[in-house]
């Protein structure tokens, strides 16, 4: 599979939080921003559908709308 | 690390084969069907499935864009429903009609080939009727050149 | 499309064959499916109701109503759903659809890491082994298919973890290959399928063919 090489511009704030995902998930830098690619691509292509994207509360299963287009 | 695998690797599972078929994944929606109460009923109640969402929609003087729109469904499907007597139409289909027309799903789901009856007479008396309703359109100046055409060719006398 | 050598076990020849692994499911596998697998597919269930068996009882064929091309079509373009298929003698044997990216570990050990999820994941019905069918032709194809989902979580940096809902008669063989039965829930898939999930630690004897 062929590769395309691009360089990343990231704030010290964007730096940090990703760097906190990498520990916590315990992933490489390309790892979490593939992950985090993929899924923005998911959540997208759910939205164009007219599907809703919501977060819901385990306990209480109040649902709170997190996106829409 | 790869993906090719070798025979070793194969031989060894080999030993450990619990004979049962490996499978993963949400069993689907569709209700199960005996097979062999599909085969000539199904058709035959698709038939009059599609007739009667073609008269209920007229009745209603909705286009085919805006029932398939207020039953979330594709144009496409909705036609076929109409004039396809051979398409089987998805569960969600069915349940989409249901909404927009305020019928009862389950008796829908039956007319439509999607659930075998509980009581099978009721899909008879509708058959019936359907046959009975049928229009008499009159028949048009070019379809009565064809008849008139296979008419002479049936008739004609071998020479 | 990159295909990888691997083997089967052709039980009418009593013997390993070489087969492939593709990182696809593609317009072949698809049309495999509609053309062989189905066919098959009803013919058994006929032999089932030939027999006295109806849906309701529990040997009904449960992934009989799959439709392969509708599920592919699902995730057409996505970057997070990836398809594998194994192919022997130019028919597709078995295939799985997996989701990299929106699915986390349960298991206490791992709770809210990222791992690989089987979507759905089925063999062709001739390599089936229920009630009434015929032997089956090839076997391993489960357990390359296995092979193929914890090597990906191993290159997506996930080591190895899986998780997957088991169809009910397939409960023994993710047993077998270690994984973890965490058992089912109400409100997931009607609670008829357990999840299971695998460790690093079952991944790597998995890979090892080291089962006990």
């Amino acid at each position: 599979m062929s590769k395309r090489t691009m360089t990343l511009n990231l704030t010290d704030a964007e730096m940090g939080v990703l760097e906190n995902l990498c520990a916590k998930k315990d992933l490489s830098k390309i790892g979490v921003i593939r992950q985090a690619l993929r899924l923005y691509q998911m959540v997208d292509v759910r939205l164009e559908r007219g599907d809703k994207l919501f977060f819901e509360d385990d306990k209480t299963k109040d649902k709170s709308e997190v996106m829409m287009l | 690390m790869t993906y090719g695998i070798s025979a070793e690797w194969s031989k060894k599972m080999l030993a450990f084969d619990e004979h049962v078929t490996p499978g993963a994944g949400a069993l689907a929606t569709r209700p199960h069907v005996d097979p062999d109460a599909v085969s000539l009923r199904v058709e035959e109640t698709r038939l009059v499935f599609g007739h009667f969402i073609n008269v209920a929609r007229r009745q209603r003087r909705l286009t085919i864009e805006k029932l398939a729109d207020d039953a979330d469904i594709e144009v496409g499907e909705l036609l076929s429903i109409e004039q396809d007597p051979h398409y089987e139409p998805d569960l969600r289909t069915v349940w989409g009609l249901s909404n927009a027309l305020d019928l009862p799903q389950p008796k829908l789901m039956e007319l439509a080939g999607l659930a075998v009856p509980k009581e099978g007479h009721w899909l008879e008396e509708v058959t019936r009727y359907a046959a009975r309703s049928a229009p008499i359109k009159d028949v048009t100046p070019d379809e009565q050149a064809f008849h008139d055409a296979v008419v002479a060719a049936l008739t004609m006398k071998a020479t | 499309m990159t295909a990888y050598q691997v083997h089967l076990f052709d039980a009418a020849a009593g013997a390993m064959v070489e087969a492939e692994l593709h990182d696809e499911i593609a317009e072949k596998q698809l049309i495999d499916w509609q053309f062989q697998w189905r066919p098959a597919v009803q013919t058994y269930m006929k032999r089932l109701v030939d027999n006295g068996i109806g849906p309701a009882d529990t040997a009904w064929p449960q992934s009989w109503h799959w439709d392969w091309r509708g599920k592919m079509n699902e995730v057409r373009g996505l970057l997070g759903h990836i398809g594998y298929s194994v192919v022997c003698r130019d028919v597709t044997q078995g295939m799985m659809r997996l989701d990299l990216a929106s699915r986390r570990a349960r298991l206490d050990s791992q709770a809210g890491q990222d791992l690989v999820y089987v979507d759905y994941l089925e063999v062709a019905p001739w390599n089936w082994r229920e009630p009434y069918a015929d032997a089956p032709i090839y076997r391993l194809v489960g357990p390359v298919l296995m092979h193929a989902a914890i090597t990906r979580s191993v290159e997506e940096g996930f080591k190895g973890r899986l998780g997957l809902h088991s169809l009910p008669q397939a409960i023994p063989f993710y047993e077998r290959c270690g994984f973890t039965n965490l058992g089912t829930r109400p409100d997931e898939y009607e609670g008829k399928l357990p999840y299971f999930e695998s460790t690093p630690g079952a991944a790597e004897a998995y890979l090892k063919g080291e089962l006990k």
